[in-house]
């Protein structure tokens, strides 16, 4: 990439996909409308449904395998645990939906396990698909136009950053520990012992480095009191503007139509 | 212009039992190129942090005295208002980086976005930067991806865009490997032909012989010797406060010891060629 280039994808905030483009707080009021939604809906066609619909969305814009990755595991493990959880314990009673061996599972438990399913999917694809799409910085740059103050925006963005760093970190401490003999393989419980010493010089260091780290930091003016520039820009426009009122608008009258046919029901 | 002034400077880290800093004097004129030597704990890192106001004001402790840099009283100036006169390039060079950024490119910014500078200006000092350090091939690749030698390259970009009067390279490459040692070197090269005012703490002798015009040896918290390179870095005292000499002073000091006439000691390799060629030349007997 030649330093044009470069100066493109700083400059601008476009990747020439609908989903990528939006503005974070777009994304973000989406989010919490899909979310909203997912509290107030009677029945359980819509977490599934919102399910799919952004696994199109997703594909779009080419997050396809890394949102259906987690979506995938959240289907398995939540909503299959959650589904079978409520079938097997249902004790209302009612109409058997099948028979296995010497447990009924009745119908009612696996409506009940898939409304649940419904609110856990509505919110986790929700969340994923908004984590997916929005590049951290411009999120913080977003939150800071919305007044959030630089430093909390600084510690949000370097968390993300530092929590992969110390995740190489402990894997370094962990092989120089195997390499002194200490087991680190096996059983679980080999494992819990072998974590337990990785932890200290993980800790140690990681305190050592904020120190310098913090230095650096004041090199680079991180104090110095003036209004920051921002070499990003997060693009936004009046249709944006409007269909987030309109979102929320829409939301909140669907969720309190919905809500009373959840009462009713 | 004198653009560091320390007079009568004693400094004392909360931690530590004895002072860290003892009485120094130091007179920095601007384009200076000074190399600071001395064993481990001799209070070289401590002068470094006390002329950049991390001492007292980031790790507290007591300090008598007075610091003025570039015309700043530093006990009473804002520890972020001097980020525009002293630049400082650390000794990790893991450490350095902002942790906030996801290309090299913005990295090398975020000083000057710190700064306010206008973005226009940005662009064009990061590119210049860039161009001159020779980086440009790293300039989209993840800051957190970079080798130890990349790393620091990368830091001193970042503060040499900053532009600031005065820079202060603290051991840049003790943990680098040769070929990131070479790369460091050849970019303080170039900031010295600049005229760029440069204080350099470093062990490796043979590349304080060749680039300080002035060294600074300190023990035990004072400086016990200042003076051009060619006078500190040929005197075998220097043997007793644990630095060793470049390798040409040494063999001309023993070449002096076996009788013969070396006219002066060399401390870097040309001076060597020169000073032996003579030698050769009126016959003394090599």
């Amino acid at each position: 990439m030649d330093l044009n280039q470069l100066h493109q994808l700083v400059a601008s905030s476009r990747r020439g996909r609908f989903w990528l483009d939006l503005n974070p707080m777009t994304k973000m009021v989406l989010a919490f409308c899909e979310v909203s939604l997912a509290i107030c809906m009677p029945g359980f066609a819509y977490g599934f449904l919102l399910m799919a619909v952004l696994m199109l969305c997703a594909a779009t814009c080419g997050l396809g395998k890394t949102y259906g990755k987690i979506m995938l595991s959240v289907l398995v493990i939540f909503v299959g645990l959650m589904i079978l959880a409520r079938a097997l314990f249902y004790e209302g009673g009612g109409e058997v939906f099948v028979t296995l061996g010497r447990f009924s599972i009745y119908k009612g438990g696996v409506l009940a396990g898939l409304r649940a399913s419904s609110v856990i999917l509505g919110f986790s694809s929700a969340l994923v698909f908004f984590y997916a799409s929005t590049e951290p910085e411009y999120l913080m740059l977003t939150l800071e136009q919305y007044r959030c103050p630089p430093k909390a925006t600084f510690v949000i963005l370097s968390t993300f950053q530092m929590i992969p760093q110390m995740g190489v970190n402990a894997k370094t401490i962990q092989d120089a520990q195997r390499a002194r003999g200490i087991e680190t393989e096996g059983s679980l419980w080999v494992r819990a012992k072998a974590f337990i010493p990785m932890l200290m010089p993980l800790l140690l260091s990681s305190f050592s480095a904020a120190e310098e780290k913090s230095l650096a930091l004041e090199t680079r003016g991180f104090n110095y009191d003036s209004p920051k520039t921002r070499l990003r820009i997060v693009e936004d426009s009046k249709a944006q503007k409007a269909a987030r009122i309109g979102l929320i608008a829409v939301t909140a009258a669907a969720c309190v139509t919905g809500g009373y046919f959840k009462w009713l029901a | 212009m004198a653009c560091i002034e320390l007079k009568q400077v004693s400094y004392r880290y909360p931690t530590s039992k004895t002072a860290n800093l003892k009485e120094v004097n130091l007179t920095v004129e601007s384009g200076e190129f000074i190399a600071v030597i001395g064993r481990n704990e001799a209070g070289k890192t401590t002068l470094c942090n006390v002329i950049r106001g991390f001492a007292p004001h980031f790790y507290q402790g007591k300090l008598s005295g007075s610091v003025h840099v570039n015309g700043k009283d530093v006990l009473r100036t804002e520890i972020g208002d001097l980020s525009w006169d002293v630049g400082y390039v650390f000794q990790n060079p893991f450490n350095q980086n902002s942790g906030v950024k996801a290309t090299v490119y913005e990295e090398i910014s975020y000083g000057l976005e710190n700064l306010g500078i206008p973005r226009r200006e940005i662009f064009d000092r990061v590119d210049e930067v860039i161009n001159l350090l020779g980086i440009a091939y790293l300039a989209d690749k993840h800051p957190m991806k970079l080798s130890g030698g990349q790393c620091q390259r990368v830091a001193l970009a970042s503060i040499i865009v900053m532009e600031p009067a005065i820079l202060l390279i603290d051991e840049p490459t003790s943990q680098l490997d040769p070929k990131g040692t070479e790369d460091v070197f050849k970019i303080i090269d170039m900031l010295k032909k600049k005229g760029k005012t440069t204080i350099l703490v470093e062990h490796k002798i043979d590349r304080v012989a060749e680039y300080a015009d002035r060294v600074i040896l300190m023990d035990e918290g004072r400086i016990v010797r200042d003076g051009p390179a060619a006078q500190i870095l040929s005197d075998p005292a220097l043997l007793e406060y644990g630095v060793t000499l470049p390798q040409t002073a040494l063999l001309g000091l023993r070449l002096r010891e076996e009788g013969l006439p070396l006219e002066r000691i060399p401390i870097t390799i040309d001076q060597a060629a020169v000073s032996i060629g003579a030698l050769r030349k009126e016959g003394g007997g090599i």
